[in-house]
């Protein structure tokens, strides 16, 4: 018994879920980088801030 | 400030990390921004990493499944399914869904859980996938559909009497394809287990398969569903005339296709072509007809006939005499609850209060043809009851014609009727051949019913009596006008019966 196999429709599905799979992920880490580099700016102009005011006056 | 400790490494120790403790009290923001800066780092490579190998694993699962051939194999059809491969909607794109997380599980395992929106993606257009193939069968199927009920197109076995939905079809490799509408085994086509192709759909041209009924196997060689059909059961007592009047109608058809171009009347299958192949020999005056064997199985004998460009399947149903005298052998005729149309055919000699009057010269005469049956009243009972019974209520749209047979030989007696007339002939039914209470019975329960006085004998030129011909127009009336048309009888406007 020799079953169809689909061929086109199995491709044709499977480059769209692959495409979508990278589009997705590529989607997912530039904003992860996005979100960690504005995260790390946040931090440090805090760190600098903070530590401006933290220092004795006479200093 | 502490200041205890005595040994030589303790107090460099102390020395060093004293000023770096100092400054990194005095600065402890820069501190704090520098050990999360690391951790955001580190967080964020190792998440990267992790979604760039979830998604590597996963791509690489469906790469087997979609792309490399390790797709699940397709299971057989089971016991009452059809012998057609699956087609990708119908089973196969849920089946490598299921694979293709099966298989990203078995490497990632519960990790998998965060390839969700991959998956989610996946499935999205496999259900998209799935939406458009379905609204395809489903509008296909209802064009076919309604493209049957436009050509009024009903389908009855001819063998087993039962109503089609669908016919089935059989393969050249001798599978039998029950179901073979658009579904999950096909949209446009399916694909036989032997890899032979088919159509789904008689719009598509299923009638060049080879068509079996799906609920006796029985060749249908009608190619059903293409044309509408007219079932016509012809029923009354033994030697009534019921055969020779099947052949008889036959005949005017074919006759009266004859001049005509692009018409034809044509039996179809080899029931009919025994059956009515010598109608042209039985309609002699000299040929007696063989009395029909109550114990060979009915079948419908079917004619195809073609005018104007329509077709028409004609399934005359002429049993034996016999079945028509009792509940349980009348009640073997399935296709009594698919007719619309029915033929009573009477013997007038049969009935006593004919024969009584006659003289003893015409009795001499006529007694070699009389038949057997003194009521023909009793099969018309049985039948009414079995029609009530099959379509309840719908009696009331179904017509009745009172054939009266034997008109050749009640011609020039005292006996005949007194024109061709449906006054005089209801009129001569009633008082003269005494079936008075048979036609009110079939007025209260018939939509329509007429008498009619046949001679199925065919004339010396060899042509059908124009009596048959009468018959069968009324029979044909309600089809398009090219049929009426074929049997047009002139000479029956003259007064001729
Ligand atoms: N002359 C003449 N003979 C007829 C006519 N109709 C029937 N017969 C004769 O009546 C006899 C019985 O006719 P059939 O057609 O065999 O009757 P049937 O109703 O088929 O009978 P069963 O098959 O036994 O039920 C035959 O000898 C026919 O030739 C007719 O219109 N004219
Ligand atoms: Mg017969
Ligand atoms: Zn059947
Ligand atoms: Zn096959």
């Amino acid at each position: 018994m020799s079953a169809p196999q689909h061929r086109a429709q199995r491709r044709g599905l499977g480059a769209l879920v692959l495409a979508g799979s990278v589009v997705f992920t590529a989607a997912l880490l530039t904003a992860l980088l996005f979100q960690g580099w504005q995260a790390l700016a946040a931090l440090w102009d805090w760190a600098v801030a903070t530590n401006r005011g933290a220092l004795p006056e006479h200093l | 400030m502490r200041s205890e400790g005595c040994a030589l490494p303790a107090l460099l120790g102390g020395l060093v990390g004293l000023p770096v403790l100092v400054v990194a009290v005095l600065n402890w923001p820069i501190v704090v921004a520098v050990l999360l800066t690391v951790l955001l780092v580190a967080g964020i490579v190792a998440v990267t990493l992790g979604a760039l190998v979830l998604t590597w694993l996963y791509a690489r699962s469906v790469h087997a499944v979609l792309f490399a051939g390790g797709h699940p194999e397709e299971p057989s059809p089971g016991p009452g399914e059809d012998p057609a491969h699956r087609s990708y909607h119908g089973g196969p794109a849920w089946s490598d869904l299921r694979a293709v997380i099966g298989g990203t599980w078995r490497v990632s395992a519960p990790w998998t859980l965060l390839l969700a929106p991959h998956l989610a993606l996946y499935a999205g257009a496999v259900a998209v996938h799935q939406c458009a193939a379905w609204v395809c069968v489903g509008a296909l199927r209802a064009a076919d559909t309604a493209l049957l009920v436009v050509r009024r197109v009903r389908m009855v076995c001819p063998h087993c009497f039962r109503r089609l939905g669908y016919p089935a079809y059989a393969c050249e490799c001798g599978r039998c394809h029950t179901a073979i509408r658009p579904g999950r085994r096909g949209i446009w086509r399916r694909v036989c287990l032997c890899a032979a192709r088919m159509p789904t759909l008689l719009l598509f041209g299923t009638a060049d398969l080879h068509t079996v009924c799906p609920y006796c196997t029985h060749t249908l060689e009608h190619r059903p569903g293409e044309a509408p059909e007219l079932v016509l059961p012809l029923f009354g007592g033994a030697g009534a005339g019921k055969t020779r009047l099947v052949n008889g109608l036959y005949r005017a058809l074919e006759q009266g296709a004859e001049p005509v171009p692009d018409a034809y009347a044509d039996t179809v299958g080899e029931g009919a072509r025994q059956w009515l192949g010598e109608a042209r020999t039985v309609l002699r005056p000299s040929t007696r007809t063989v009395p029909t064997l109550p114990g060979h199985p009915v079948r419908g004998l079917t004619v195809r006939v073609g005018a104007g460009g329509s077709t028409l399947l004609l399934q005359l149903y002429d049993a034996a005499g016999e079945r028509f005298t009792r509940a349980s052998t009348v009640g073997e005729l399935g296709y009594l609850g698919q007719a619309t149309t029915f033929l009573l055919v009477v013997d007038p000699l049969g009935i006593d209060a004919v024969w009584r009057p006659l003289g003893p010269a015409e009795r001499g005469k006529l007694a070699p043809v009389r038949s057997r049956t003194r009521d023909p009243e009793l099969a018309y009972t049985q039948v009414l009851e079995e029609v009530e019974r099959r379509v309840g209520a719908a009696v009331r749209r179904a017509r009745l014609g009172v054939v009266v047979t034997r008109g050749d030989l009640l011609r020039d007696t005292s006996i005949a009727p007194e024109g061709p007339g449906q006054d005089a002939l209801v009129y001569w039914a009633e008082h003269t051949l005494g079936l008075g209470n048979l036609l009110r019975s079939a007025r209260a329960h018939f939509g329509r019913v007429r008498v009619f006085h046949t001679c199925a004998v065919s004339r010396p030129n060899g042509e059908v009596d124009p009596s048959v011909s009468h018959l069968l127009r009324w029979v044909l009336e309600g089809r398009p006008p090219a049929f009426g048309a074929l049997v047009e009888a002139p000479e029956l406007l003259d007064g001729a019966v």
